[in-house]
């Protein structure tokens, strides 16, 4: 008797170190001997695909990076493979960002997709990196009447000669605008997509997605969500990254939450039937 | 690639330094945490100039001298220093600010409300499709309840009160949701992390990290003493 | 004078950015483009506000408090390092890049990792199906979290349609519910601050 009450206390009592070491052995064993688990492709990645397929060749795409160094893991490795399958397709890329750190990763994103940024010989013609506009959704309202505000890109090159910017005057003639981003999509809906009619599509963290469910597929397009939107991404446009190889880790973390909180209601359940015996 | 090793040793060092909060509190993640501080500083302080510069300064030395305008309606915000003047700093604080929520307010009721009105009106039953009329028939009445929910002024009764319930199973099932996808973001911030921390040479940095608390965690049981709990 | 002008301000300028969104005028639009370009520089301006106290918090635990006076240093030079060398190389320059890549990304994306392991903990002791309500919380949740994971499907092929429709159905309605209850309070808290009712935003500094 002592011994089922005693265990029933320890269910719901585990030190918190001993659960932050099973989480960090969950997460990092599956990285180090990947299992390799099948992947399927949700509908909103789908979505997102399609679209990005549907584009007719030359397209301008304007890519919104409101990526900050925290939620790059997630959202990253979707800018890189979203970025890939631009290129495939010979879409026409715009890259910009509302929020400070969001350039500096679409540079990044260039030189892992493109080889180079603004070094390379198609720089203004097949994309650019307008960079940093500050105001936040202000900015937005200001971008969204005038594409052409920037004078100066991320590198501080003069933008009024750029070859790809002279197809844009009007947010119109984006076909579409995919946002990245780890924080609210309305400003974007607000902003772009009701009043101008831009297409939108969204490579998000995973606790936007909730949210932007009210949206889709009305408004968004499609969306990525987290790091296995990442994964599917990566699969369907066949170039296997960083995210591919999380998929196993989040797997076997999951499987350690969904054991504890049962254990946690166990140990609780079984505690409160005690007590009502007593 | 000397100076790549170089960042991954480095960025393995600074993410370790963190992570030893979850050890116990340490002068190791005081360290990382204020560096954080002072670097997420410095990069916004040089982008924001970097805006002003190409903004302001430009445009005043090609002739355009109205952008100059800007730059000296904010330097009043700096009153926020003082103690006898500091009413000034409302002043441009209050244009941000009227600036800051007309963006947004006009537009919001139109995305975030007339429209979800509109996205709402579902067709409730479809003969050809039972299925998707069983789904709109949830969504529809769980806006209803969900929104019935929240009003307070009288006490809900009779199948007012039935649809509040179902309204509150429906918000419980969305907070769910959402915790569900939460949790898996700030798991793949883990993966992210501890793929840079599997990557060559950072293994050294992760092997002696491993060492000083194996180290640390027997001079503690040893000594009998209980470490304090980071959580 | 020094809560009345503010107000007003405040709502000649509410009252033009909403005029200008339903109105089309030859005067009206271009002057709220204007106007809020404008205010972009100020907002620049303003990140001003945060280096002077940043500097001057760190200043004052090194030379008065004397509490941390290493780590408040470490802040200092940090915060120097990235604005003399963005200054003399430009925010665009590789080694920039660089030292944003080595220094901001592992710190930043940690801090935010750490509250995985926080949820973790707190999911363990604070997940419990005290009520119905509870339950159904709890049920929703677990159930995303299979669908999300590959392994989820591997358990029960109908994990992630199971998870979709969580996501697709009940979700959807009470985030829009959600919504739409943010919205109205968005339009009074407006209505307040054009009637200059709202003051909270006008505190005043030190």
């Amino acid at each position: 008797m002592a011994k089922k009450d005693n265990l029933s206390e320890r269910l719901s009592k585990i030190d918190n170190r001993v659960i932050f070491l099973l989480l960090a052995i969950c997460l990092g064993l599956p990285l180090l001997i990947p299992i390799g688990l099948p992947l399927g492709i949700s509908t909103g990645t789908s979505s997102f695909y399609k679209y990005v397929e549907g584009l007719p060749s030359g397209s301008l795409v304007a890519c919104v990076y409101e990526i900050s160094a925290s939620v790059s893991p997630e959202v990253y490795p979707q800018a890189v493979a979203v970025t890939a399958h631009l290129k495939s397709r010979n879409l026409k890329i715009v890259a910009l960002g509302f929020s400070v750190t969001g350039p500096m990763f679409a540079d990044n994103a260039f030189r892992d997709v493109f080889g180079a940024s603004r070094e390379h010989e198609l720089y203004g013609k097949s994309f650019v990196n307008l960079g940093y506009i500050a105001g936040g959704e202000a900015a937005m309202k200001v971008f969204a009447t005038n594409p052409r505000m920037v004078e100066k890109d991320f590198y501080g090159r003069d933008t009024k000669d750029m070859q790809i910017l002279q197809e844009v005057s009007s947010p119109k003639d984006f076909k579409l605008m995919i946002v990245y981003s780890g924080d609210w999509m309305e400003p974007y809906v607000r902003q772009f997509g009701d009043p101008h009619g831009v297409p939108i599509a969204s490579g998000v963290t995973s606790t936007i997605v909730p949210r932007i469910m009210a949206f889709y597929p009305a408004k968004i397009k499609g969306y990525l969500t987290g790091l296995r939107g990442a994964a599917e991404y990566e699969l369907l446009v066949k170039r296997p990254g960083s995210a591919l190889g999380g998929m196993d880790a989040q797997s076997a973390a999951h499987l350690l939450i969904i054991g504890l909180v049962i254990a946690g209601n166990a140990g609780y359940l079984v505690g409160r039937f005690r007590r009502k015996e007593a | 690639m000397i100076s790549e090793s170089v960042s991954i040793l480095i960025s393995a060092g600074l993410t370790l330094m963190a992570f030893s909060i979850l050890y116990r509190e340490n002068r190791a993640f005081r360290i990382a945490e204020y560096m954080y501080v002072g670097a997420g500083t410095g990069y916004g302080a040089v982008l924001s100039a970097k805006y002003v510069y190409d903004n302001v300064w430009i445009p005043v030395t090609k002739g355009e001298t109205v952008w100059l305008l800007p730059f000296l309606f904010s330097l009043p915000l700096y009153f926020y220093f003082s103690k006898r003047y500091s009413w000034i700093y409302r002043i441009p604080m209050a244009a941000i600010i009227g600036v800051g929520t007309g963006v947004i307010v006009a537009a919001d009721f139109k995305s975030r409300f007339t429209e979800q009105i509109r996205m709402t009106i579902l067709p409730l039953f479809t003969a050809k499709d039972l299925y998707g009329s069983f789904n709109n028939i949830i969504i529809v009445f769980g806006v209803l309840g969900a929104l019935m929910f929240f009003y307070f002024s009288r006490e809900p009764k009779g199948p007012i009160r039935v649809l509040t319930t179902y309204g509150k199973y429906i918000l419980m099932a969305s907070f769910g949701a959402a915790f569900g996808q939460s949790f898996m973001g700030r798991l793949s911030l883990v993966i992210g992390r501890f793929q840079t921390l599997f990557e060559w040479p950072a293994w050294i940095l992760v092997l002696t990290a491993f060492g000083i608390v194996a180290i640390s965690v027997m001079r503690d049981l040893s000594s009998k003493k209980k470490p304090r709990s980071s959580a | 004078m020094k809560i009345k002008l503010p107000l007003a301000i405040t709502t000649i300028i509410l009252v033009l950015m909403v005029a200008d969104y339903f109105v089309k005028d030859p005067l009206l639009n271009p002057l709220v483009r204007d106007l809020t370009k404008a205010i972009l520089i100020m907002t620049a301006c303003a990140v001003g506000i945060g280096v002077i106290r940043l500097i001057k918090l760190n200043v004052d635990r090194i030379t008065v408090r004397k509490t941390n006076r290493l780590e408040s240093a470490i802040t200092l030079i940090a915060f120097a390092a990235f604005v003399i060398v963005g200054a003399i190389l430009g925010s665009g320059h590789p080694n920039y890049a660089y030292m944003f890549n080595t220094i901001i990304v592992p710190l930043d994306s940690t801090m935010f990792a750490l509250s995985g392991f926080y949820m973790a903990s707190a999911a363990y002791r604070a997940f419990r199906a005290r009520s119905e309500e509870a339950f159904v919380l709890l049920l929703a949740g677990v159930v995303v979290m299979l669908g999300q994971a590959p392994v989820g499907e591997v358990l029960w092929s109908a994990t992630p349609s199971l998870s979709q429709w969580i996501m697709d159905v009940p979700n959807t309605a009470g985030v829009r519910a959600l919504i739409m209850g943010i919205a109205i309070g968005m339009l009074s808290l407006t209505i307040r601050m054009i009637t200059g009712h709202e003051k909270g935003y006008l505190a005043s500094g030190e």
